[in-house]
């Protein structure tokens, strides 16, 4: 199962990496939004995991292609943010989100919240 | 006939009142439940359960496993005070079938949101169980089962179009089913042309449609060519 992840910040992304790679995920991850929606169009995904607040392209950004285009139909995306704002919370739901996880986050909690995507997929 | 619907299972009176209140501004048909044992829905009924974690007969992620036995139809929210919350019962219920884990003290607007979000994911499956896709503003009703397509519907224009090809009929399902959302040629070519699809080129889709646009009159004119990707189906307003 391949998961997309996308944060400016090394320290996080790394942290994610680990934490779903221990899980037994295969991961990607890039530093800005546009990288990671380059990744997707060639090399595809199975989950998303984006922060929001990145250069070139942010996580709403990636998360309106995403949402725009009928090839990713379904496609299970998580937003892991700072911003933790009811208003952003929102903001994420209503743009296409599927689940919206605060920094700093549980690392068991990101790994189950992540299986339930995964369940979800193949559930279908 | 397959319905929707929302219950919310907590012998909380004040919080079931509360939700009860929210939910039903959003016009989401609720049911509310004072413990487990009361819940038990048609079996053409779909839906969201939001149960409150330490409810009688839901102590536990284990009986949160056996509740969800058998009920594919239905997605589980569980729920608790922030004060009993922890890390690893989030976890835990999470991975024993819960698809989320919310406070009670979540702010409103966020439950409207995150409750949108879960219906709009079981919405496809609902909408496929159902078989008849509608356009936004209800002018247009496509039946796959029935393969029969309404234009003008509720209006004096209304007529039923019995000039589409099994292709032009698949290819419009696709178009109306993601209304406003860019079709690919690439997708439209595996869903309508399936094991075949390596066989055909995108001039072939681009004939099919040309002639779907002119079979549709003015309804035909809302599909749009999107340069380099492929097509979309504007519906607009009546």
């Amino acid at each position: 199962m391949k998961v997309l992840v996308a944060d400016d910040d090394d320290i996080f992304r790394s942290l994610v990496t680990e934490v779903l790679t221990e899980g037994g995920y295969e991961v990607s991850a890039h530093e800005n939004g546009r990288l990671a929606w380059e990744h997707l169009q060639a090399e595809g995904a199975d989950i998303v995991v984006l922060d929001v607040n990145m250069p070139e392209m942010d996580g709403f950004g990636v998360l309106a292609n995403i949402r725009g285009d009928a090839r990713y139909k379904g496609l299970p995306v998580l937003m892991l943010t700072i911003r933790a704002f009811a208003e952003d919370q929102v903001l994420g739901y209503d743009s296409g989100a599927d689940d919206y996880l605060t920094k700093p986050f549980d690392n068991d909690v990101l790994l189950a919240r992540v299986k339930v995507l995964e369940r979800r997929i193949l559930n279908r | 006939m397959i319905k929707f619907a929302l219950w919310l299972i907590t012998p909380d009176a004040d919080l079931s009142a509360r939700w009860y209140r929210v939910f039903s501004r959003e016009c989401f048909q609720t049911l509310i439940c004072a413990s487990v044992a009361e819940f038990k829905p048609d079996a053409d009924t779909w839906g969201l359960v939001f149960v409150e974690a330490g409810a009688e007969g839901l102590g536990s992620p284990a009986e949160l496993a056996a509740f969800l036995k058998g009920r594919k139809h239905i997605s589980a929210i569980i729920f608790c005070p922030p004060a009993k919350a922890s890390n690893q019962l989030i976890s835990a219920f999470l991975e024993s079938g819960a698809d989320d884990f919310i406070l009670s003290d979540l702010d409103e607007k966020v439950l409207i949101s995150k409750t949108r979000a879960h219906i709009r994911r079981l919405l496809p499956s609902l909408n496929s169980a159902r078989t008849q896709i509608c356009s936004r503003c209800g002018d247009i009703a496509l039946d796959k089962a029935r393969r029969t397509l309404k234009t003008g519907v509720g209006s004096k224009k209304e007529k039923t179009i019995e000039t589409l090809t099994p292709k032009e009929f698949d290819i419009f399902s696709l178009l109306l089913a993601h209304e406003e959302e860019v079709v690919s040629r690439g997708y439209l070519m595996e869903e309508v042309w399936k094991d075949k699809s390596g066989k055909v080129n995108t001039e072939t889709i681009d004939k099919h449609v040309e002639t779907l646009r002119n079979k549709l009159g003015d309804y035909g004119r809302k599909i749009r060519t999107v340069y380099g990707s492929g097509y979309t189906f504007k519906g607009g307003e009546r």
